[in-house]
């Protein structure tokens, strides 16, 4: 079997390269820092066993960021098998700095030149790039699979022989006599260079010396610049004699003058996302979702009812399909257009080029929260999946940064919640929901990025914030992928439905069915073993107003998916939705609301309250258990405190008149900013760091 | 001194060279991104509020913040 490792500079198409050889669906996207952990597959070519391993895109040989650390470890750990580099033919000089440093370390490369980009910035002779870098190198386009069979023939018939010494190596007077005979043997045993200790010597690059228990030696006070300057001198020799003289500039585009505009920037942003949001949640996506309930409940849930009251008359079984699968699952199933769709945008958003235009754009407000120009990402992703959201948070330049993203991601209303809005509101609000759905989205992101300020304030402050992004160009999406996308996100949710929320379902109804001696209640009368541990708890939230067991029995439920707040409500009410209606507004049944305004209070709890157990779950591995738990603790203060603020503060708007507490806020928000600006004045400004020869205070 | 923080926009620069006071991580990143001597850059605009720049170098776009821009210390090119 060959194995070869998959290496490249951020968003060069690594993992479209990837998924074009091995035939895997892995993630893709354009920006920097899509891919986070290694993925590996094994395909066939010619009878010859491949094994291909993705990793995170990489500058170079040096980590500085933990999804940077993922590659490059793994590289170094495995020396000895090939190396497929990909370099992007539009950035080739940029890209090549990456491929000398694989030379140094005497990796067996194989150069894949990306050219995906239609129009070509410049020409390059690659037969030329092949000689003078004493390695293989082939152009390759993964979307017509133009080079590919190619660089699977070079794969396979690999040979070292063309490899030869780089000459800009002699000018560095690399000191090979510094290593002891105890470091010779660790760095013979590893498999590496003298030569290439050395230059990671001069790179200052403990890490390296740290993992292979090397000892670290003092070199000269521009060492590092040296080596920089001696491999940017060598590629542009290299260029100079293999391309034609660039024409355009990589990655800014004509658009980009009104996009990325001071006073347009924002209101563009927000358009597109309004627009967004618009089309999946209330005008196409609505219209497939009324269309698939029609639907199902005609030709699946009612034949079903009706087949099993045939065969089992009057027993719990009846109960249990009716309620739980037709009505309870019915009332999620119901909602797959709109979860397709949302991710739909998110992916074009994605892949469109422009999330590194949002990224600038956003930097300089976030970074006064505490926050980067990165963080958008991960937040965005944050409204589909926080689990998998919380992930991308890796490619956070500093450790509290990433932090405080990964915790920030719940707080974005993530898909699985958008049901419990939709059913809820709808219920009590009618046409008017837009507005509460558009201010709950709205209340999510205003207690992130106050939560983000507090924390930077205080435990999590930013060390070493850079923001080093660069620009892509712009793409389009084709049709195929569109197709791609939206088919990969409904199997996903049709999978989640079939096994995770038919399975809670089916456990919350038993739950609220039997009584802790095993009685059916319906039959038999007296609690079922829900009701009795809901009404434990009921106490704790009647302040909010919703102070009846099957509400909060729900949120309990809702830990292990969002989703089934809306299914249980559903199961608890009788399941069909004329009930549901007349059952949140009676107050003997198990899901009773006091007034809309509980309606509310019930809804911004489950924004803000515990993410699922999936995300505290990839939380504690990707933050540590102790941030998950105060994450967690944290979530559920604000959550309670949120829902109680606004609760009260619409039974006092109630009472009072509007424009009497509106003074009253005025009031109180007025004596906030005033507390926070003697604070401010008290703490005064620093000097800036680099200028320390001046007395001048910097801005 | 001169730096990318308060370089022109559209103008562009020779790098002179990082500044002595920048933290190791960000002096090897701007390496690796080709901040090397004599290399001429451009800045393409600012953010909203000047904290982020946007700018070109050897032939790529590139976003920064000023917090990295003041470590790159630049010459007028002539």
């Amino acid at each position: 079997m060959i194995k070869i490792n998959l290496v490249g500079n951020p968003n060069t198409g690594k993992t479209t390269l990837f998924n074009c050889l091995t035939g895997a669906h892995e993630h893709v996207g354009n920006w920097h820092g899509v891919t986070v952990e290694e993925k590996r597959k094994v395909y066939k070519y010619k009878d010859k066993e491949i094994a291909l391993v993705d990793l995170p895109g990489i500058y170079s040989l040096t980590s500085l960021s933990y999804e940077e650390e993922v590659g490059v470890k793994y590289l170094l750990a495995h020396n000895d098998e090939l190396v497929l580099n990909i370099c992007d033919a539009s950035n080739l000089q940029r890209n090549l700095y990456l491929t000398l440093g694989l030379l140094e370390m005497g990796a067996k490369v194989i150069l894949a030149v990306n050219q995906i980009e239609k129009k070509q910035i410049c020409k390059i002779d690659y037969s030329k790039l092949s000689e003078l870098l004493g390695i293989p190198v082939v152009p390759i386009n993964p979307n017509s699979k133009e080079g590919i069979d190619k660089l699977n023939d070079t794969i396979v018939n690999y040979q070292t022989s063309q490899m030869h010494k780089l000459a800009y190596l002699k000018n560095l007077n690399l000191n090979n006599s510094v290593f002891s005979a105890k470091d010779r043997q660790i760095i013979k045993e590893n498999n590496f260079l003298l030569e290439f200790c050395a230059i990671k010597l001069l790179e200052k690059d403990k890490r390296l010396f740290e993992q292979f228990g090397l000892t670290f030696y003092d070199v000269e006070e521009n060492s590092l610049e040296k080596v920089a300057e001696a491999r940017y001198c060598f590629i542009d020799e290299v260029m100079a004699k293999c391309s034609s003289k660039r024409e355009r500039v990589y990655g800014y585009s004509r658009f980009d003058k009104i996009l990325l505009n001071r006073w347009l920037a924002f209101p563009i942003f927000v358009g597109f996302i309004a627009l967004a949001f618009y089309l999946t949640f209330f005008s196409v996506g609505a219209w497939l979702s009324d269309g698939l309930v029609f639907l199902l409940d005609k030709f699946i849930g009612s034949p079903l009812v009706a087949l099993f009251e045939k065969i089992f008359p009057g027993s719990w079984l009846v109960s249990l399909i009716e309620v739980a699968l037709v009505g309870g699952v019915g009332s999620i199933l119901g909602f797959l257009p709109q979860v397709a769709l949302l991710f739909l945008f998110l992916s074009i958003l994605e892949d469109s080029g422009y999330l590194s235009r949002v990224a600038f754009v956003f930097d300089d407000i976030l970074s006064k929260v505490g926050l980067s120009g990165k963080s958008v990402y991960t937040l965005l992703m944050g409204f589909g999946c926080s689990t998998t959201a919380v992930l991308t948070a890796r490619n956070m330049e500093d450790k509290n940064s990433k932090i405080k993203t990964a915790l920030l991601t719940p707080y974005m209303s993530c898909s699985a919640k958008f049901p419990i809005y939709a059913v809820l509101g709808g219920a009590f609000f009618g046409a008017k929901n837009i507005l509460v759905i558009l201010g709950l989205y709205f209340l999510g992101v205003v207690v992130a990025v106050c939560l983000s300020f507090i924390l930077e304030k205080t435990f999590l402050k930013s060390k070493g914030q850079t923001f080093i992004l660069e620009f892509p160009p712009y793409h389009s999406m084709s049709f195929k992928r569109i197709l791609f996308v939206l088919w990969d996100n409904v199997k996903l949710f049709l999978v989640r439905v079939g096994t995770l929320i038919i399975s809670m379902n089916v456990i919350v109804w038993l739950l609220s069915n039997f009584s802790f001696t095993m009685k059916f209640v319906p039959n038999s009368g007296g609690q079922s073993m829900l009701e009795s541990l809901g009404k434990i708890l009921t106490p704790i939230f009647a302040p909010l107003g919703f102070g009846s067991w099957g509400l909060v029995s729900a949120l309990l439920a809702g830990l292990i998916a969002k989703e089934v707040i809306v299914s249980s409500i559903a199961m608890f009410s009788g399941a069909s939705e004329s009930f549901l209606y007349s059952a949140l507004q009676d107050p003997t049944s198990a899901v009773y609301f006091s007034s809309p305004f509980a309606v509310v209070a019930y809804l911004v709890f489950c924004l803000l309250y515990f993410p699922c157990l999936a995300s505290i779950a990839v939380l504690g591995k990707e933050i540590g258990k102790k941030w998950t738990i105060i994450g967690c603790i944290i979530e559920l203060l604000v959550a309670y405190v949120m829902a109680f603020i606004i609760y009260t503060i619409c039974l006092a708007g109630q009472k009072l008149g509007a424009l009497k507490l509106l003074l009253v806020l005025g009031v109180v928000i007025l004596i906030l900013f005033s507390f926070i600006y003697i604070i401010k004045k008290i703490k005064g400004k620093k000097a800036c760091h680099y200028c320390k020869n001046c007395d001048k205070n910097c801005k | 001194m001169l730096n990318l923080k308060n370089a022109k926009i559209g103008k562009i620069y020779n790098i002179k060279s990082l500044s002595e006071y920048a933290s190791e991580k960000i002096v090897r990143r701007l390496f690796e991104l080709g901040f090397t001597k004599g290399q001429s850059i451009k800045v393409v605009r600012k953010s909203l509020l000047g904290q982020t720049i946007l700018i070109e170098i050897r032939g790529y776009t590139l976003s920064l913040r000023t917090t990295v821009a003041e470590a790159v210390l630049l010459g007028e090119k002539l």
